[in-house]
């Protein structure tokens, strides 16, 4: 079932000049500042998320990206109807978010990584029954949108254990069904892979890629992993103090600003690196003892200079990580 | 409605899952009723009344209005959305195509259903095996009328604990006012002690506050007294529902846009 009451040809979410303001206690130090608290306090205005444009057209799957405290969740909050904005204009499907009308409410989805739609003590299936009702889903739809995504997922022997006995990687798997159940024109994710081991994260990326591509379900990511956004999203937003700093392709943004690969080396021996070969000169050591060094290197030679390493040291195992946000962040900024 | 019979469904499996939670339950009613037969045995020693009551009936008195007063399980309601709303986690609530309130409404009586299941299952055992003279009137009309106050009753203070709740969103903390209800409501339901103890003068004014409907009054219809109250009973119970049904809805909107915390 899919509302198609609200359908234009202007982006399925569109922001003008969105601001969101917080007034913050500033509590003066000690003790004394404690008791002036009492009498007179003195606030500060911060501006969470600053004169924000954005257009998202139906379909698209777009990632968010900021170190901590960029605004991302704010802005997901306004763009869901959690919070109101302080100004500006915002439409999400041709409806206002924060006046919260169920009609709305019945077209999108939100995930939390932290927050739980579940209820811990039943089973994934209860839950299930339950958004059944609460989002008027007829029994043959229900039936087929569920049978798909526990397919899609494998997770046909879960759906009758108690939710507090899965694992995290279980648990998201369920929330995300749950969230999808209703079949929604639009999906929020807020960091949906946070503390996820590798294979989860892996059969979560080809959940999401699948209900993009199949269902046409918009999608607005934030994630910290950088891998996240590189693999899902076709477009990249990167904000921070609010502000917007860059929207294009995830492509020109990894191509153009993320310069380095951390590979963090161990070795089976006592060993000292030389970083005096020509190869290794734009590289720079992070950390490093007698059996392990971490390096940034340029990532146009990476493969290079890993087919060094294994040739000059007896390398006993490689972690390769790609730069974290805050550091590409950080660089779109200098 | 199905959305809201389905919540209160699972509001009900969720409590059935604790087996020893369950057990307790049943256990700590047959213990309450032990309390009473031995405290009220002494007060009674060589006594045929006490404030007009017989030993019989002052114990169905207690056993009625610990029943019906703890059957109200509107109370975790404010703790609840104080937690969330400071935890960041009321927005669930929000996202949903359920109003709030109705939520927690569902979630009330999910977990009243299990409570009647087991309390009355050993409040029925306990009476019948000690061959309690348990006494309830015969009259319809006070038996209606004390469940029809009832039901006002429980919707009222579901109301009342989610307003309380909402003020979180004002306050950031609400336990002092918690506190100041909770001290007011234990003396007005008369839960403490019967309020026919109390002054005249007291009774009256509490007769104007929800309060004394809760509980109280149905506990004495229920042993077929007070009857002469049931009409003051309706209107007032009716007014403050209605009054808080108006309230609600818009405190909610009114704090929900104003907020500017971290939290939901």
């Amino acid at each position: 079932m899919r509302y198609t009451s609200v359908i234009s040809a202007m982006p399925i979410i569109e922001t003008k000049d969105l601001t969101k303001t917080y007034k913050r206690y500033k509590k003066a130090e000690g003790l004394r500042g404690s008791l002036k608290g009492l009498i007179k306090r003195e606030y500060e205005v911060k501006n969470a998320v600053s004169s924000f444009d954005l257009g998202i057209e139906e379909g698209e799957f777009t990632g968010l990206i900021g170190p901590n405290g960029a605004g991302k969740t704010t802005l997901i909050k306004m763009l869901t109807g959690i919070i109101a904005p302080t100004s500006g204009t915002i439409s999400v499907m041709g409806y206002y978010p924060n006046k919260l009308e169920n009609a709305f409410k019945k077209q999108y989805a939100v995930v939390m990584g932290q927050k739980s739609q579940l209820f811990f003590e039943l089973t994934a299936n209860d839950t299930l029954s339950l958004f059944k009702e609460i989002y008027d889903i007829p029994k043959p739809e229900f039936e087929k949108s569920r049978d798909y995504f526990v397919e899609l997922f494998n997770v046909k022997d879960l759906m009758n254990v108690q939710v507090r006995n899965l694992s995290l990687g279980e648990r998201m798997k369920m929330e995300l069904i749950t969230a999808l159940l209703h079949n929604p024109r639009v999906l929020f994710l807020d960091e949906p892979t946070i503390g996820l081991d590798a294979i989860a994260v892996k059969q979560i990326r080809g959940f999401l890629k699948n209900v993009n591509e199949e269902k046409g379900t918009t999608v607005l990511l934030t994630s910290h992993y950088m891998e996240d956004i590189k693999q899902l999203c076709k477009r990249s937003i990167v904000i921070n103090n609010g502000k917007k700093i860059f929207d294009g392709t995830t492509e020109t943004l990894f191509t153009t600003y993320q310069k380095y690969k951390v590979l963090h080396i161990s070795f089976a021996d006592s060993t000292s690196m030389r970083m005096e070969d020509s190869l290794l000169k734009n590289c720079s050591i992070l950390e490093s003892d007698e059996y392990k060094v971490s390096l940034q290197v340029p990532k146009e030679s990476s493969s290079k200079i890993l087919d060094y390493l294994f040739k000059s040291y007896t390398v006993q195992d490689i972690v390769i990580e790609e730069e974290d946000i805050g550091t590409v962040v950080e660089r779109m900024y200098s | 409605m199905k959305k809201y019979v389905e919540l209160i469904k699972i509001n009900l499996k969720t409590q059935l899952i604790w087996r020893t939670d369950a057990f307790f339950s049943m256990i700590s009613v047959c213990a309450k009723m032990l309390f009473a037969y031995l405290l009220w045995g002494i007060i009674f020693e060589g006594k045929e009344t006490v404030a007009g009551f017989s030993y019989s009936m002052m114990i169905s008195y207690y056993v009625l209005n610990s029943f019906l007063s703890s059957m109200d399980m509107s109370g975790s309601i404010s703790y609840e959305m104080d937690d969330k709303i400071r935890n960041g986690s009321f927005s669930k609530y929000m996202i949903i195509p359920v109003l709030p309130q109705a939520y927690f409404l569902c979630q009330t009586i999910g977990k009243a259903l299990f409570y009647v299941l087991f309390t009355f299952t050993a409040s029925f055992i306990w009476i019948f095996i000690f061959k309690f003279d348990f006494f309830i009137t015969g009259n319809a009309y006070n038996v209606f009328s004390a469940l029809g106050i009832l039901l006002l009753g429980y919707f009222f203070m579901q109301q009342f604990h989610y307003y309380l709740g909402l003020l979180t969103f004002k306050f950031k903390n609400i336990f002092l006012f918690l506190m100041i209800k909770d001290n007011i409501f234990s003396l007005i339901s008369g839960a403490v002690i019967p309020l026919v103890l109390l002054p005249q003068e007291v009774i009256s004014v509490f007769k104007y506050l929800p309060f004394y409907y809760i509980s109280y009054l149905p506990t004495m219809l229920l042993l077929g007294r007070n009857t002469e109250e049931v009409p003051q009973a309706l209107v007032t119970m009716l007014v403050w529902v209605i009054l808080f049904a108006i309230l609600n809805p818009s405190t909610y909107k009114y704090y929900r846009t104003k907020f500017e915390g971290a939290g939901i």
